[in-house]
């Protein structure tokens, strides 16, 4: 009796495990298409194949698959954990609203309890964690990017172009992220008449594109990571995604003139 | 309302003529009521150029043949209403596939290698046993096997996907579905490792960059994205669970 087994052994002297991958180059017809493997179907000399009972499988551990499957949990988290941090941070810099006493009263608390300390410390290695698994998504071969950007251009589709605008942001952020970490760890501590004279006097123009591409980059990650996850449907990412876009961007420019206008009476 | 002349520009090149330069042709051709592109690319090969090479067969979004890029987005052309495209029309071949000339592509041999790498069968560790009751299925299962198995291989979705376009050996949303649809299917019981080793991959799930252009422009709205998210899940979770390797217990079966 023919015994139809599509599975096979993981052992090497067990029968044929069919392995298919990799086997990718039949898209040219100009090669001639590999038959189709026929140990699929075994002869009625050949004993049935079943699945081995109380065997173990080959150690995942080995497979970059199961790295591969942190990376991409560990790109969320730290995405997570990055837009946590600039949740707390927009709380500090919103107390500048209710008054100069709110800001220098909440950072002075911060900074008494190095809390402070521990958040930039975190905020460090959730940023450098963030970027080193996010390069994993971003194609660094000139051939990829090209076809990538010609396929972006061709398509003309929303999530897709906000992809690319992840990866642009992603960069700029690193850039002026690390400036803005080094002009605040440069001239502690914080007081709200300190950052409303920055803001007054040279840095207006670098904290606008500053506070757009990090409202830009969290407000679109986010989004993806619901529909990535399956967590929120798409259009429901998009309408939260709007709906936060407005409520981050409006504090944030209210927060950016109140600090300005405190700069200007100094 | 006045007629329209719709001018098509028609990629024209064939790949077995070693003359043949790939380029753009121009085609004029006056609308008419409830048109489709199936219906003008017909009208241009009966009345203008008998030699130009695109693929049908049943004219209503069944067969998945006539896929192309119209205005660089992937159709079918037989479902494409001429009425909301602009004037002028461009109409090129799917990217990705081999193309076979004009705008006839060769989605099979992918599609036929995509089965053959997510190993797109019933997988059974008992024997058959051709005198056996078959066993039942509850409706509930039949219905959600055939949501998953609606797929006409149109190749839209993967013409669609940034990532294929990097990556030619990327499976693509096809292929992820192909492997969800033996996920719920109770016949089927390849254990969550031999899943794994297939999708688990930077050609899988976890090289899937997240486009998602593969859903916006599936003709047949098979929901791709819900069932990527569920596989990325999935697999994700497996990921983070103890290797098998250092337990001894049975092969978990699902």
């Amino acid at each position: 009796m023919a015994v139809h087994t599509l599975w096979r052994d993981t052992q090497p002297s067990g029968p044929l495990k069919v392995r298919l991958g990799g086997e990718m180059a039949l898209r040219n017809l100009g090669q001639q298409a590999q038959p189709i493997p026929t140990p699929l179907k075994l002869s009625a000399s050949s004993q049935a194949v079943s699945m081995p009972s109380g065997r173990a499988w080959p150690a995942l551990a080995a497979q970059p698959g199961r790295v591969l499957g942190r990376l991409e949990l560990a790109l969320t988290f730290s995405g997570l954990g990055l837009s946590v941090f600039m949740v707390m941070h927009l709380g500090l810099l919103f107390s500048v609203l209710l008054g100069t006493w709110a800001m220098d009263g909440l950072a002075g608390f911060l900074e008494r309890y190095y809390l402070l300390h521990i958040g930039g410390s975190f905020l460090l290695l959730f940023l450098v964690g963030h970027v080193f698994v996010a390069s994993r998504k971003v194609p660094t071969a000139f051939g990829r990017q090209r076809a990538l950007l010609h396929h972006m251009r061709s398509i003309n589709h929303m999530d897709t172009w906000t992809w690319l605008f992840q990866g642009l942001s992603g960069v700029a952020l690193l850039a002026l992220a690390a400036i803005h970490l080094w002009v605040i760890a440069t001239d502690l501590p914080i007081e709200a008449a300190k950052s409303g004279a920055r803001v007054f006097q040279t840095y207006l123009w670098f904290y606008v594109p500053l506070v757009l591409l990090v409202e830009g980059h969290i407000s679109i990650g986010l989004a993806r990571a619901a529909a990535k996850w399956g967590l929120l449907s798409r259009p429901v990412a998009h309408r939260a995604l709007l709906a936060w876009t407005a409520v981050v961007l409006g504090l944030g420019f209210a927060i950016l003139v109140t600090l300005y206008r405190l700069g200007g009476t100094l | 309302m006045d007629k329209r002349t719709l001018t098509f520009r028609i990629f024209r090149h064939n790949p077995f003529d070693p003359v043949s330069v790939p380029r753009l042709q121009e085609f004029r051709v006056e609308e008419t009521p409830r048109m489709t592109l199936y219906t003008a690319l017909t009208r241009i090969r009966e009345e203008m150029d008998p030699s130009l090479q695109f693929d049908f067969v049943c004219r209503s979004a069944v067969c998945g043949s006539c896929a192309m890029l119209v205005n660089g987005r992937p159709r079918l052309a037989c479902r494409t209403r001429t009425e909301p495209l602009p004037d002028k029309v461009t109409l090129l071949p799917l990217p990705f596939f081999r193309l076979v000339g004009d705008l006839s592509v060769d989605t099979g041999t992918w599609f036929r290698d995509m089965g053959r790498r997510v190993e797109s069968w019933v997988h059974q560790h008992r024997a058959f046993e051709p005198g056996a009751e078959e066993e039942r299925m509850s409706n509930e299962q039949a219905q959600a096997i055939y949501e998953l198995d609606r797929c006409i291989e149109c190749g839209c979705c993967v013409a669609a996907c940034g990532m294929a376009q990097m990556s030619p050996d990327f499976l693509g949303s096809a292929g992820m579905l192909r492997i969800a649809r033996f996920l719920v299917d109770p016949r089927d019981h390849r254990p969550e490792e031999a899943v794994f080793e297939v999708i688990g991959t930077e050609e899988g799930v976890f090289g899937c960059i997240g486009l998602l252009a593969c859903d916006d422009f599936c003709p047949k709205d098979l929901p791709l994205a819900s069932r990527l998210a569920y596989l990325r899940r999935r697999l994700a979770l497996a990921a983070m669970r103890p290797s098998p390797s250092t337990t001894t217990g049975p092969v978990p079966v699902r």
